[in-house]
């Protein structure tokens, strides 16, 4: 620091902390960090979501989707999935763009169903299901395009409407900060929605015909 | 005036260290310490508890299990042995690489003749472990082959094998691991 | 803070600070060393407990009648009999090994606990071969070797046999029989006559 400056800044400290009411004034700064972690901190403005038409691809960050449309049936079967109950289904096309596999149950935050609709787990499918081989997806590997069936359990949908929106998060590939090294598939502020047709469930996820 | 260069080399060998161990622990702590050792095929390579024989792989859009199903991707069947050399075990996680570094799992709903088994001590067996990939993939791959899930705390050890990779006319099959004789792979 | 520090002025006899000699140099660095050391120490208990717990480190050895006694469980186990065969119920072992029979008496008669212990064979060279793998089915052979009831009105087989698979040319040393709720670090070692 040149020595003008010097004079300067000790000049100007001095003036702030001449008297007592001043040095009040400048220790209530101090507080203010306290007083925003205690009202929730601050969060970053989350963008209106962007609509999105179905049978188009959207980038989503972790896949390219490709939104079908839904379905609502108590027949779905895949090995050990649980009976009796009603499920909601989104029909998608994913592409994992990623790196390594992705565990769609377990590991993503893309794919959300609306709070409307009354669900008995979570805003995450439940379950994934392929449509080719009709059992349970796992993980999605790296570059390969399955067609698959997201399903939630629900107790309303009675009487399903002609359209249900679905909500796809934008995720990135983000850095733990508490494991260093550690990487995943986290949702961002950004997000799509998209209309989704009713349609019946395709024939390879149900159960057999008695 | 030495005192100054003295104290300028110190901070700045400080913030070189703490640079580096930030890269250590970036690289290597956070996602296991491991070594890596590399094999080919149609050799006994010995890795952590393991001794493993990969003897190559075949690839088709086709796989038989019961049906015959077709992959959006491709299938990839890999032919190898393993053993140990303590006790029985099996690797916690086998995965293939590509050039491009994406890593492809065990897929989902195969059945367990697709995935790795257990093996003894000197008591080879030879199977099948199937993987579902990327079609662009197919051409450069490797095996890793992890003993253990790499582990922040833990050193650790992982194989990997460059794979020939065979196209196949027929739909692949994958089949229960066998115990081999005395000396076979 | 301004000022200079003093060092020691060279050749100068009244010197106003001197360097710590090597004596004290060498007790300071071995109480870090040792501090280091008990604080590594501290530091590594949880994994240390959780290796030595879960690990094999303990041997429990038969009485003069031959009997192990896992004694707050109430569990004992005496070999009666060890015998390699070439074949089982028409079935081979794969050339260069041999299917090795184990008979064993079992006795459980502590708290009523279903439990079921892992029966492995280890070798001069330290190998442990497990019983019930890769052998054929076959009566009389058990492939989980029972060593704990919780029904009082059915109790474990006094009597039981499991099948081992072994290279021919191995040089069997002991038995070793285990269960999750054995005592931690502590399992059943026999030896083989």
């Amino acid at each position: 620091m040149t020595e003008p400056g010097a004079i300067t800044a000790r000049t100007a400290l001095a003036f702030l902390l001449a008297t007592w009411p001043r040095r009040l004034l400048l220790s209530l700064l101090l507080l203010v960090p306290v007083v925003v972690a205690v009202s929730g901190g601050f969060r970053p403005a989350e963008p209106p979501p962007r609509e999105v038409p179905a049978e188009a691809v959207t980038d989503t960050g972790s896949y390219l989707v490709v939104p079908r449309a839904y379905f609502v049936s108590d027949r779905v079967d895949a090995g050990s999935l649980d009976e009796g109950f009603r499920w909601v289904g989104a029909l998608v096309q994913i592409t994992n763009q990623g790196t390594v596999p992705i565990s769609v149950v377990f590991e993503d935050q893309t794919f959300e169903l609306p709070d409307e609709v009354p669900n008995e787990d979570g805003p995450n499918p439940y379950e994934v299901l392929r449509l080719d081989t009709g059992t349970r997806l796992g993980s999605a590997q790296p570059g390969v395009t399955y067609e698959v069936a997201l399903l939630w359990r629900t107790s309303g949908l009675e009487d399903p409407p002609d359209e249900l929106t679905l909500t796809m998060n934008q995720t990135a590939w983000t850095r733990w900060t508490i494991e260093a090294g550690y990487y995943s598939w986290r949702a961002t502020a950004d997000s799509f929605l998209v209309d989704l047709p009713l349609t019946e469930a395709p024939d390879s996820i149900l159960e057999e015909e008695e | 005036m030495s005192r100054r260069w003295a104290v300028a080399a110190l901070l700045s060998a400080a913030v070189v260290a703490g640079g580096v161990a930030n890269a250590i622990d970036d690289r290597y702590v956070a996602s296991g310490w491991h070594t890596v050792e590399r094999g080919e095929e149609g050799a006994d390579v010995r890795v952590a508890n393991f001794q493993v024989h990969v003897h190559g792989a075949v690839t088709s859009t086709r796989l038989e299990d019961g049906d015959v199903v077709t992959s959006p991707g491709a299938f990839v069947v890999v032919d190898l042995s393993y053993a140990t050399t303590d006790a029985w075990d099996s690797p916690e996680e086998v995965v293939l690489i590509d050039g491009a570094g994406r890593e492809f799992g065990e897929p989902s709903g195969f059945g367990s003749a697709a995935r790795a088994w257990e093996a003894g001590p000197d008591i080879w067996s030879r199977g099948t472990l199937l993987f579902e990939v990327s079609a662009d993939a197919v051409d450069d791959l490797t095996l890793e082959f992890r003993p253990q899930s790499p582990d922040a705390r833990l050193p650790s050890a992982v194989l990997r094998v460059p794979l020939t990779v065979t196209a196949a006319t027929e739909p692949l099959t994958v089949g229960r691991a066998r115990i081999l004789a005395e000396g076979e792979r | 803070m301004t000022g200079t520090t003093r060092h020691g002025i060279t050749g100068d006899s009244t010197a106003t600070r001197r360097r710590p000699g090597p004596i004290a140099t060498t007790i300071a660095a071995g109480v870090l060393v040792l501090s280091l050391g008990w604080w590594g120490w501290f530091a590594t208990e949880q994994a240390r407990a959780g290796w030595w717990d879960v690990g094999q480190h303990v041997g429990i050895g038969p009485d003069a009648r031959g009997w192990a006694q896992v004694d707050n469980l109430g569990v004992g186990v005496r070999l009666q009999g060890v015998e390699a065969l070439a074949v089982v119920d028409e079935e081979q072992p794969p050339a260069g090994f041999a299917y090795l029979a184990l008979d064993l008496e079992v006795v459980a008669d502590g708290a009523p606990q279903s439990r079921s212990c892992t029966v492995q064979v280890r070798d001069a060279r330290g190998r442990l071969f497990e019983a019930g793998r890769e052998v054929p089915y076959a009566d009389p052979y058990v492939s989980l070797l029972e060593c704990g009831s919780s029904d009082p009105e059915e109790p474990v087989p006094a009597e039981q046999s499991m099948l081992v698979l072994v290279p021919v040319d191995a040089e069997l040393v002991s038995v070793r029989v285990d269960a999750i709720d054995f005592p931690p670090a502590r399992f059943i070692e026999l030896p083989v006559p």
